[in-house]
């Protein structure tokens, strides 16, 4: 009797109580997880958000549940919801430290929002366990480049690069960049060298050899360069000035004057053309012709390029 | 006529800015500023430039304990700018890592010492310091590893024998007067720089007792400027006591902080340009620190590099457009 009547209670039970008894129903999330990969596909965004919700309270397997945090992550991350995809990533890196790509995003994040250390803390962990990782590679890179620990970078860059064959040429740039700024010459060459075998007619590496002799001084191979840079741009203004500021540090101020006055005949109140045109004047001895140009500069220029023509302006007023 | 004007809007935002990206380049590159053109050239070449032809490069290197090990993060963002520096001064731990600096040894090892400041144990001589060991002892105790690390690094060495011009400041205990040392034996020196008054027993040298120079000048520019220098940089270290000191030695430590920071505060504008590192919460004795302190400095260096080199630039003009 007590049978028949616990029989008859379960055949009326609501579903819910019945999957609280007896476990799931049919197990609907594979279905609901290709709907969310399509969609993640797709690229909408706002129907993985949705859906992720209602999937996630169907408990559904670990290896399901780990594709949909990356879904939603980036999604969050799409839709500029950088705290959401922080906590969640924090979570899933918690549920599943095998997986290193929660970390991998976490970093990145903490990276684009200037939170240098906590990127370096997360890039080093990835880096320990998949040295051969090329994003968490140039990821620590970046982060000690913008910390100022150039030769932590370097080390970082030079194994992203190595790890590419130096193909991938966004890379290459950045670490020749540094490079530069690091003043180290011979690897900054090399990896000139390397970008203008891969890029012949890109402006990019003529101009950073040019720099690389500059800065050891010799503006002969240095403008040598510069004019290479500047026939691969013919229209740009910013190599055709910094060529007329080597030919005014090399002495050779008659060139200057014609590449400062090609750039002013454009926009007669270039400030850096003006200053450029100004410096070489001031070395000619051409003081008075000089000051009108330095004038020009400080009135226009950008907040340096006025400091430094006002300052040959209080030299030219004590020399008149 | 609104449409028109829409069109004419539109047209013109999407034309090319007159030299705004390497136009004609295949890949996208940066587009430097002006200051960014000028700068990099100008301060090319003054790198490569020497005095007459620029100003006179003095570095100024504060007092501050394990805090002042910074001085070595500025340093190293300074070399990789090929920041010119043709003398310094330092005044107690500034004048440690500043005639270490002067000597020739490299920045990279500058680093090394500070890295292995636990093991060459000089937190021992501050930490180890006990009120009733002072009093039983009834005398002030000697800094047994600060000179044993002051003796082998500097050693037998005179002023006159660094690479770099050196000053360090220390006070004579007796009158109160600063001392700016200049020539002769540097090790002394630098030991009376470093030497904590009412814990550390006087330095005694040249018939004077010496104490650490803190008290008197704790960034020493005026130091930097004796040896000739035209334009100054000075690296200070801030304190911001914010714990109660665990030993006697600690309270003074900090009263001497506290009063190295008023005099900073004081003197720091007489500097060309300043670089504060951000290492207030480490402790003046935190020695196991010394590499935070040092990341610190770099890091703070760094962001202020355009800026040091823009004024050590306007200071430049017109020097570096004459000839040699």
């Amino acid at each position: 009797m007590r049978k028949t009547i616990l029989l008859f209670f379960l055949t009326f039970l609501p579903v819910d109580g019945f999957c609280f008894f007896f476990g799931r129903g049919a197990d609907r999330t594979p279905e609901m997880f290709e709907a969310m990969r399509s969609d993640f596909e797709k690229g909408d965004c706002a129907s993985v958000v949705e859906k992720a919700g209602s999937f996630l309270n169907e408990r559904p397997s670990s290896v399901l549940k780990e594709t949909v945090f990356q879904y939603m992550g980036r999604c969050y991350e799409r839709e500029g919801l950088a705290d959401r995809a922080i906590s969640l990533y924090q979570l899933a890196s918690g549920l599943y430290p095998g997986n290193y790509f929660f970390a991998a995003r976490l970093a990145e994040i903490y990276l684009d929002a200037g939170f240098y250390e906590n990127s370096i803390t997360l890039f080093t962990k990835i880096i320990s366990v998949r040295p051969g990782d090329l994003e968490a590679n140039l990821g620590l890179a970046r982060a000690y480049a913008r910390l100022g620990f150039l030769s932590r970078a370097k080390k970082y860059y030079s194994r992203a690069v190595a790890l590419t064959d130096f193909g991938d040429l966004a890379a290459l740039r950045e670490y020749a960049s540094l490079m530069i700024k690091k003043r180290d010459w011979p690897e900054a060459s090399m990896l000139a060298e390397k970008g203008r075998n891969a890029e012949p007619s890109d402006a990019f590496w003529p101009r950073t050899l040019a720099q690389v002799w500059a800065g050891k001084g010799d503006y002969e191979q240095a403008l040598a360069y510069m004019n290479s840079a500047v026939k691969f741009s013919p229209k740009s203004r910013p190599l055709a000035l910094e060529r007329a500021l080597y030919l005014v540090l090399s002495g050779n101020t008659g060139s200057a004057v014609i590449g400062a006055d090609e750039a002013l005949a454009k926009s007669p109140s270039d400030p850096l053309a003006a200053l450029i045109k100004a410096m070489a004047l001031f070395k000619e001895g051409e003081i008075d012709k000089a000051r009108s140009y330095f004038e020009s500069a400080v009135r226009d220029g950008e907040p340096f390029t006025a400091k430094i023509a006002g300052a040959f302006l209080k030299i030219t007023g004590a020399k008149r | 006529m609104r449409f028109s004007l829409l069109i004419l809007f539109f047209c013109a935002a999407l034309a090319p800015m007159p030299g705004s990206v390497f136009a004609g380049d295949t890949a996208a590159a940066v587009s430097p500023s002006d200051d960014d053109i000028l700068r990099g050239a100008l301060w090319t070449r003054l790198v490569l430039s020497k005095p007459p032809n620029r100003p006179t490069v003095g570095l100024a290197l504060s007092g501050g304990g394990a805090r002042g090990f910074a001085h070595a993060g500025v340093l190293e963002a300074l070399e990789y700018a090929g920041f010119p520096i043709d003398m310094v001064s330092g005044t107690s731990m500034g004048a440690v890592v500043g005639s270490l600096y002067a000597k020739g040894v490299s920045v990279e090892d500058i680093w090394k010492f500070g890295v292995d400041a636990a093991q060459h144990e000089v937190a021992r001589d501050f930490k180890a310091v006990r009120l009733l060991k002072l009093l039983r002892a009834d005398k002030l105790i000697t800094p047994t590893y600060i000179e044993r690390f002051i003796d082998s690094h500097l050693g037998k060495l005179s002023f006159e024998k660094l690479k770099l011009p050196f000053a360090c400041v220390a006070m004579d205990f007796r009158t109160g007067e600063k001392i700016i040392f200049t020539e002769g034996e540097l090790a002394s020196a630098v030991r009376a720089s470093v030497n904590l008054p009412g814990i550390f027993a006087p330095v005694q040298y040249r018939h004077r007792y010496l104490v650490d120079g803190g008290v008197v000048d704790f960034i020493p520019i005026d130091a930097a400027r004796g040896l000739g220098a035209d334009w100054v940089l000075a690296s200070v270290t801030e304190s911001l006591p914010g714990e109660m000191p665990e030993n006697v030695l600690l309270s003074l430590l900090q009263v001497i902080d506290i009063r190295g920071s008023m005099l900073a505060s004081n003197s720091e504008k007489d500097a060309d340009f300043l670089i504060k590192p951000v290492v207030a919460d480490i402790q003046v004795a935190d020695f196991e620190k010394c590499a935070q302190a040092g990341d610190a400095g770099v890091v703070e260096a760094s962001k202020r590099l355009e800026k040091a080199e823009e004024s050590l630039l306007v200071s430049s003009i017109p020097l570096l457009f004459t000839k040699p």
